[in-house]
């Protein structure tokens, strides 16, 4: 009997030690070998995924929802000017043609033909429960998980999870008839050290009246900064005060520290009339690509990382209504003119190529492709003399020889110019 | 510099040929019937195109120093090595897009 609790122990210690070893190397998710069973479910929908950059920077994918160039993505990290990356490496100057708020959604456009379109299937047919792939560029999804709550509305009751880098007043609100009431002050927070008090009826924020319901009052804190000193008027009995309070830095809290522990978190996390969610973890610049079940329907398109665990998509039969009136232009996207400041931040504008230069890189590209073209020939050579494909020695010798003729070349302007003439 | 660019020329190259004998090999693939002799027929073709593309690469030097000529260079490629599997087509450009 004695033996056989030890034994047991033993076999613990190994379970847990093995399993403790494996953690955030290859622990379950990230196991290269689970990854790679669900390859084949991401395979047909990666094909219409794109990569969307904003400003030369990759914020999000999308998909093709048809051939002739429209690229559905997520709106909310969108900025001129827009490219999308192909899988096939080719990447497109988009226009931005529609933009759901709303939904978060952008439909892009870009001078293509024939690409593979992503279609889109019904989320109902994927119950909680269910396991559920993001297809990104690669052959591997870019995260995983299971169904955790249908289709569903997350309301703007504030973000799912507060921006922590927000300036901290360090109070409790409540609606009251009277206004909106404070219920209750943090010891030695900002508001405590302002002499705000329990009952303080706040009536404006910063100059600007504020609404009787707490989110609102809450949304707007949300786009402070610790430092910075915010004007508060206030009505206490039957006096009015103003109060100036300096905010602070956020007192670590528990959800957001959780929150945190995963990686970044998406900038909008709120406000959707309906949404998806499961318990994947994406990067949230890989938001806006498909969210595939186990029969390789696209299920949903990702829209935001809200929480540690917690991966948000907008269901496919929510999208297919809203197609034709993104591409109609009734749902124009943000004029650019509105932010000046990003104007300015735009790149100088790209000089055209003429024609000579086109014709040079086409000329480069064809000598490419007649060299590869060879390559099989070269191959069933080798093939039939037994010949291995690698061959380093002569590769090294030919690269040397690459070299040293380039250096002659440039040592020799009348060589190189014959070269140039000979070798056209 | 050439030698980089010309570096993945051969590493395409030899993508391409390894995917070839890795078909052949699972299909049992025997040895064919005619075949072009690889030194008196093959090298000295490929010379010539590699004497060609190292001319052309030289005189496209300043105009790849534009991004929007590196990014027309990556458009272009999927329809001129349209013969070619992405990878080994990616893999040719990757040092003139860097």
């Amino acid at each position: 009997m004695y033996r056989h609790i030890c034994f047991a122990i033993l076999g613990l210690a190994v379970f847990f030690g093995d399993a403790l070893a494996q953690r955030g190397k290859n622990f379950l998710r990230d196991n290269p070998r689970f990854k790679s069973a669900f390859r084949q479910i991401v395979a047909k929908p990666a094909e219409g995924t794109v990569r969307v950059l904003a400003e030369g920077k990759e914020v999000a994918l999308g998909i093709v929802v048809a051939s002739d160039g429209w690229i559905l993505t997520k709106a909310h990290d969108l900025s001129q000017p827009i490219e999308c990356r192909l899988k096939d490496g080719r990447t497109f100057a988009a226009s931005w043609v529609g933009h759901h708020k709303d939904h978060d959604l952008a439909l892009l456009r870009i001078d293509a033909e024939g690409l593979p379109v992503v279609p889109l299937a019904d989320s109902k047919d994927t119950p909680v429960g269910n396991w559920v792939a993001c297809a990104g560029m690669g052959e591997h999804p870019v995260a995983f998980g299971v169904v955790s709550v249908a289709a569903r509305t997350v309301d703007s009751k504030g973000p799912a999870s507060a921006n922590p880098r927000a300036g901290y007043l360090g109070i409790a609100l409540e609606s009251s008839p009277d206004g909106l009431r404070i219920s209750q002050i943090i010891p030695k927070s900002a508001a405590d050290k302002a002499n705000l008090k329990v009952d303080d009826i706040i009536l404006t924020l910063e100059g600007r009246p504020v609404s009787r319901e707490p989110q609102e009052f809450i949304a707007r804190m949300q786009k402070t900064r610790p430092g910075q000193t915010v004007k508060l008027h206030i009505k206490r009995t039957d006096v009015e005060l103003d109060i100036q309070a300096k905010l602070e830095k956020r007192p670590f809290n528990r959800g957001d520290f959780q929150n945190a522990l995963g990686s970044d978190l998406s900038n909008r996390r709120s406000g959707y009339p309906v949404i998806l969610q499961f318990d994947g973890v994406l990067k949230p610049t890989d938001c806006g690509g498909p969210l595939v079940n186990l029969d390789g329907q696209v299920i949903g398109l990702t829209i935001s990382r809200a929480g540690r665990t917690e991966t948000y998509a907008i269901p496919a039969e929510t999208i297919k209504p809203l197609l034709a009136d993104l591409k109609s232009g009734k749902l124009p996207p943000p004029k650019e003119d509105a932010r000046p400041d990003r104007k300015s931040k735009a790149a100088p504008k790209s000089s055209k190529l003429d024609k000579d230069e086109r014709g040079a890189l086409d000329a480069l590209l064809s000598l490419m492709h007649r060299r590869l073209a060879l390559m099989p020939e070269v191959a069933r050579a080798k093939w039939n003399a037994g010949l291995p494909v690698a061959d380093p020695v002569r590769e090294r010798a030919f690269l040397d020889a690459i070299a040293s003729q380039a250096k002659d070349l440039r040592a020799d302007p009348e060589r190189a110019r014959r070269f140039f003439r000979d070798a056209a | 510099m050439p030698a980089a660019f010309f570096a993945t020329q051969l590493e395409a190259a030899k993508l391409l040929q390894a995917d070839l004998f890795r078909q052949w090999k699972q299909s049992g693939q025997g040895k064919f019937a005619a075949a072009a002799d690889l030194k008196t027929v093959l090298r000295p073709k490929i010379d010539t195109v590699s004497r060609a593309l190292l001319a052309q690469w030289a005189r496209t030097q300043a105009l790849l120093a534009r991004s929007e000529a590196r990014q027309i260079l990556a458009n272009r490629s999927a329809e001129i090595l349209v013969s070619v599997q992405d990878q080994v087509r990616l893999r040719a450009l990757s040092s003139l897009l860097e």
